[in-house]
């Protein structure tokens, strides 16, 4: 077998193994970033909602308070 | 002259007359009135039908006060003798706490006046609130935050002396649980998605520890300083984001603090009239005082819609240089905003309509107007 066959098979072979052999990046998707960057949106929409609730917590509380007195305003 | 007599169907006919005569005399018979005034409106139950003996109270949104309180009649219709501008509605039950309230908020007058209301009867859980240590912690305020549309605090409870307390949900809820007053050793707790058959009715919920974190945010330009540092809202959660542990508002000075149950947290600090440009990371509570310095961008005009047809949304901007987004901010009625952009930026906007999300990725501050129109954003020069 000339040389260069042999090298051409060895590199053949090297480059099916690597195919076959898994690799721990393999399969694993890259992150879409606007997929990630929805999803962090729905975490700051989620902490502004709990932040714009408190305006109807301070006017329950006031509320509250006139049940409280028993008057009326 | 002669006498005639009536027949039996003559007879039956005249009674049958004379009952519905008498019967529209009859007060809330057949002559119903409903209650008048500049601003009316219904409260419905889960069945769809007028819930009537419902407290419904009157908020003026600019002076964030409660101006008016009424009751329902019997078709559960009400009417309020005033009419701020903008104003605000709660109703409930208040003798019978089963019944989870329902707010309307943030509304105008001049496009609202009849206003509809729905009440429906929580699920009840029963709660008890302790330290780290197992002790119960009396007079904690408990708050039940209904997520359906807008979330919104529809009770606020405290334990009693053996930590207890009973809250009644509504389907989409959350609950918070404070400290009591006086108590900056301990941080709050969020407990989501309450409202769910899945969730035990009995809950006992652990207030952590706390730890104090604070900063400062500085003025970003010398002729305007307060404004650039006060009012500016501080959001912590956990290092991964799952965890949502409370927030704050920086005063005159631009000074924050904010007891955390974490010795760190992902920080957020961003700007509600949309001036300067959001900041977000992780600090540790070790490390003193935050300083931060709010960025100014240039400002410039969105609108959303069609050139037929705005969509009032409410419209986050994403920082694509940092990966932060900013406040969300509402449009006007035209669909119309001005706000301070990020170079370069993707835009997400959310129809107040309920509407899907319109989005544009990757623009450049220097390019015109934007306008979004659908999913895939257009420009128009």
């Amino acid at each position: 077998m000339r040389r260069s066959t042999a090298l051409l098979r060895l590199c053949t072979g090297l480059l099916a193994l690597g195919l076959l052999v898994p690799s721990p990046t393999r399969g694993q998707e890259t992150p879409d970033p606007r997929a990630r960057a929805r999803q962090e949106l729905e975490r700051v929409r989620r902490g502004e909602e709990l932040v714009r609730a408190e305006r109807s917590a301070v006017l329950l509380g006031e509320l509250i308070e006139e049940r409280g007195r028993g008057g009326r305003p | 002259m002669s006498q005639r007599r009536l027949t039996a169907e003559q007879a039956s006919l005249l009674m049958i007359a004379c009952a519905t005569v008498s019967l529209m005399g009859v007060p809330g018979f057949g002559h119903y009135e409903s209650p008048t005034g500049p601003l009316t409106g219904v409260v419905l139950g889960p069945s769809g039908r007028g819930l009537s003996n419902v407290e419904v109270a009157l908020f003026d949104d600019a002076r964030s006060s409660l101006v008016e309180l009424t009751t329902t009649d019997r078709n559960g219709r009400f009417a309020f003798l005033q009419a701020p501008r903008r104003f605000d509605v709660f109703a409930s039950r208040p003798n019978d706490p089963r019944w989870c309230g329902s707010w309307v908020l943030d509304r105008r007058l001049d496009t609202t006046s009849a206003l509809e209301l729905h009440l429906s009867p929580g699920r009840a859980l029963d709660l008890r609130v302790t330290d780290a240590r197992g002790g119960p912690l009396a007079r904690a305020e408990v708050r039940v935050l209904d997520t359906g549309a807008e979330s919104a605090v529809v009770a606020r409870l405290a334990t009693d002396e053996d930590g207890r307390c009973r809250v009644h949900v509504p389907r989409h809820a959350d609950v918070m649980v404070l400290p009591p007053a006086g108590e900056p050793a301990l941080a709050l707790c969020l407990l989501a998605e309450m409202g769910s058959k899945d969730v035990p009715k009995e809950r006992t919920v652990v207030l952590p520890d706390a730890r104090l974190l604070s900063g400062v945010v500085r003025s970003a330009s010398g002729d305007a300083p307060e404004e650039d540092r006060a009012g500016r809202c501080v959001v912590a959660w956990d290092p991964t984001g799952s965890t949502w542990l409370g927030w704050t508002v920086t005063n005159e000075e631009g000074r924050w603090r904010m007891a955390v149950p974490a010795e760190e947290v992902l920080l957020r600090i961003a700007d509600p009239t949309g001036r300067t440009l959001a900041w977000e990371g992780l600090v540790r509570v070790d490390d003193g005082s935050h300083e931060l310095a709010p960025v100014l961008a240039a400002e410039r005009g969105l609108r959303i819609g069609t050139p037929a047809e705005p969509i009032a949304a409410r419209v986050w901007l994403l920082d694509e240089g940092t990966g932060v987004w900013s406040w969300g901010r509402r449009t006007d009625r035209e669909g119309r905003l001005a706000t301070s952009v990020p170079d370069p930026f993707s835009v997400v906007a959310v129809p107040s309509s309920g509407a899907r999300p319109l989005e544009a990725w990757d623009r450049a501050a220097r390019d015109g107007p934007l306008q979004l129109v659908d999913e895939n954003a257009d420009r128009v020069p």
